[in-house]
C-alpha cells in the first residue's frame, strides 16, 4: 500500500534479507576464487575474478528464477518473493563486475573485467573490440557468445533500472510484469552465452553437469508450476442463466481463508472471515500476487508476496490507502434444513467496478 | 499474474525447453579442440605488442600525464640488459582513436609531427604498456607526442625530461 511515493522503504525484513543475501554472495565469491587458486596456484588471480562475479551472477539468476514457481508449488517459499527485487540488481552488479570490472576510488576491493581481460590487448578500444572481433555470426559453435551475454546484460539494466515501485506503479502492474519477463529471454540468451562460452574452454565434467542440472531445474521448474496454472486456468466456471457461478460450499473454505476459483478466465478469491463470504479479485494491484493464497489479517485481506492489504467487503485498501481491487456480488443457497457449512456459494460472474462495496453473504 | 502473463510465461518455458537443450547439447558437441595450453611463447607476443609483461626492472624515474583528460601513470625503468623502457599506465581508455606516441626534440610542445618524432609505440586500452626507449634518445630533454593516426593530428604532448632516461 502507499499513500505517496517514497524513494526507499526500508524495514528489518528487508535489511535482513539483504545482510543474508550480500554475505551469500561475499562467502560465494571467496570460496570460488579460494578453491580455484587452491586446484591451480599458477592462475592469474585477475581471470579467476572474471569467472567469479560471472558464476555468481549466473547462480544468483537460478535462485532469482526458481523463486517464483516455488511459491506457486508450496507458500513456504512466499517470504523469498518479498524482496526478490533486490536479488535481482545485486544479480545485475554482479554480472555488470563481470564485464567491466570494479575500481571505484577509495574502495579497496578492485577487480579486473572480461572486458579488459579479453577485449584489451590490440589497437581496437575494448568496447569496438567486443562487437567486431568476432563475427562469425553465421557459425553456431563459433557464434560471438560475448553477444549473447551482452544482450542479457542489457535486459538485466532495464529491470534493476526500473525495479522501483515508482516504475510499478507508474506502468501499472501488468505493463511492468511483461517488461520484467525479459528475464525469460535473458536467462536463454545466457545459457547460449555459457555453453558456447564458458563450456567451450573448461571441459571439466562438474561444470558442465551444474549448467545441465541448473537448466532442467529452472525449465522443469516453471513447465510444472505453469502447467499447474494453465490446467487451473482450464477448469474455468461458467455462469447459469442468472449470471451466477456455484463456487462450492462454505465447508471449503477455513476460516480467514480463501478459495481460488476460475470464472470466465480470470481469478476470483472467496474469503470467509469473521461468519461472513465474500468475493474479489484474485489478483493484487500492487504486483498481482494471488490475494487467494493470503489471508484475513486484522479485518483485511492481505496479500501473501508483499502485504498489501483490502477490506473484502469492497475491494479497497483501507484508509489513507488507495488501491482498488475489483468486488463480486455473492450470495449464498441451502436446503434450509442441513448445517450452515454445507450451504453453497453463488458468484456474480461480471465483477464490479474496483473499490465498490458488496454486501457480504452472511452464513 | 493475469491470465494472459500466465500464458506467456508457460508458452516462454514451452520454448525455452525445446531450443535451450537442443542449444546445450549441440555446444557440447560440436565443440572444437582448442589447444589452451599457455606457453612462454604467449608471454614474448604479449611483450612484442608492446605489454609490460616482462621484469619489472629497477626504477629510474616516473611521472604523469594527462591526454584527452585521461591521466597517464609513467615510469621508466631500466631492465637487466640494460635497455631502458618506458611504462605507461592510463587510468582509462583513451577517448581518441589509433595513438601512437612518439618522441620529438624540443622544448616546447608541437603542434604537429615533426619529421624527426621517433615512433615509439601504440597505446590503447587501460593496460600498462611498455615502450623501448632507443639507447640515442636516453639522456635527452624532449617532448612525449600522442598522437592520433586516425585524425592525423597531435592529441597532446608531455615534456619528457632528461632526468627520466638517465
Amino acid at each position: 500500500m502507499s499513500v505517496g511515493y517514497k524513494s526507499i522503504q526500508w524495514n528489518r525484513q528487508k535489511l535482513i534479507y539483504d545482510l543474508i543475501l550480500w554475505a551469500s554472495v561475499a562467502a560465494y565469491i571467496a570460496i570460488f576464487m579460494a578453491v580455484t587458486k587452491g586446484i591451480d596456484s599458477n592462475l592469474d588471480i585477475r581471470g579467476v575474478q572474471i569467472r567469479a562475479y560471472g558464476s555468481a551472477a549466473f547462480l544468483l539468476l537460478h535462485v532469482i528464477l526458481s523463486i517464483g514457481p516455488l511459491s506457486r508449488l508450496s507458500p513456504k517459499f512466499h517470504p523469498l518473493l518479498f524482496n526478490r527485487r533486490h536479488m535481482g540488481v545485486t544479480m545485475f552488479f554482479l554480472a555488470l563486475i563481470h564485464v567491466v570490472g570494479l575500481n571505484l576510488p577509495g574502495l579497496p576491493l578492485k577487480t579486473t573485467g572480461a572486458l579488459t581481460w579479453y577485449h584489451d590487448f590490440g589497437n581496437l578500444d575494448p568496447l569496438v573490440s567486443l562487437f567486431v572481433g568476432n563475427s562469425h555470426y553465421g557459425d553456431f559453435i563459433q557464434f560471438p557468445f560475448e553477444i549473447l551475454g551482452v544482450g542479457a546484460l542489457a535486459i538485466f539494466f532495464v529491470m534493476a533500472a526500473t525495479s522501483h515501485d515508482f516504475w510499478l506503479v507508474n506502468l501499472t502492474a501488468p505493463i511492468w510484469k511483461a517488461l520484467h519477463m525479459g528475464v525469460y529471454v535473458a536467462y536463454g540468451l545466457l545459457v547460449g552465452h555459457v555453453v558456447l562460452g564458458a563450456l567451450q574452454s573448461n571441459r571439466h565434467p562438474a561444470m558442465t553437469v551444474a549448467v545441465g542440472v541448473g537448466l532442467v531445474w529452472i525449465v522443469g521448474l516453471h513447465l510444472l508450476a505453469g502447467s499447474r496454472e494453465i490446467k487451473q486456468d482450464k477448469a474455468t466456471l461458467s455462469p447459469s442463466d442468472d449470471g451466477f457461478v456455484d463456487v462450492g460450499t462454505v465447508a471449503e473454505i477455513p476460516d480467514n481463508r480463501a478459495k481460488v476459483v476460475t470464472i470466465s478466465g480470470e481469478r476470483v478469491a472467496v474469503f470467509k472471515y469473521d461468519g461472513k463470504i465474500s468475493a474479489v479479485s484474485n489478483v493484487c494491484q500492487h504486483q498481482n500476487g494471488p490475494l487467494g493464497e493470503g489471508k484475513v489479517i486484522d479485518g483485511c485481506i492481505t496479500c501473501p508476496w508483499h502485504g498489501y492489504q483490502y477490506l473484502p467487503d469492497c475491494g479497497a485498501s483501507p484508509p489513507p490507502f488507495t488501491e482498488r481491487i475489483p468486488t463480486f456480488d455473492v450470495r449464498l443457497a441451502g436446503d434450509g434444513q442441513g448445517p450452515v457449512e454445507d450451504q453453497r456459494i453463488f458468484v456474480r460472474a461480471i465483477p464490479n467496478a474496483p473499490g465498490t462495496h458488496v454486501d457480504p453473504a452472511v452464513i | 499474474m493475469i491470465l494472459s502473463r500466465r500464458q506467456v510465461h508457460f508458452y516462454s518455458f514451452v520454448g525455452l525447453g525445446i531450443i535451450l537443450p537442443i542449444v546445450f547439447i549441440a555446444g557440447l558437441a560440436l565443440r572444437p579442440n582448442y589447444d589452451m595450453q599457455a606457453t612462454d611463447a604467449a608471454t614474448d607476443l604479449f611483450a612484442q605488442a608492446g605489454f609490460a609483461t616482462g621484469e619489472d626492472g629497477e626504477a629510474i624515474s616516473s611521472d604523469s600525464f594527462t591526454v584527452a583528460r585521461v591521466p597517464i601513470a609513467a615510469e621508466t625503468l631500466r631492465l637487466t640488459d640494460g635497455s631502458v623502457v618506458l611504462d605507461l599506465t592510463p587510468k582509462k581508455s583513451l577517448p581518441v582513436v589509433d595513438v601512437l606516441v612518439y618522441w620529438d626534440a624540443g622544448s616546447e610542445a608541437p603542434e604537429a609531427l615533426g619529421d624527426e618524432a621517433v615512433l615509439l609505440g601504440n597505446l590503447a586500452g587501460d593496460a600498462r604498456r611498455r615502450f623501448e626507449i632507443p639507447a640515442e634518445l636516453q639522456g635527452q630533454s624532449g617532448q612525449l607526442v600522442f598522437y592520433s593516426q586516425a585524425q592525423s593530428q597531435v592529441v597532446t604532448a608531455a615534456p619528457f625530461a632528461a632526468e627520466m632516461t638517465q
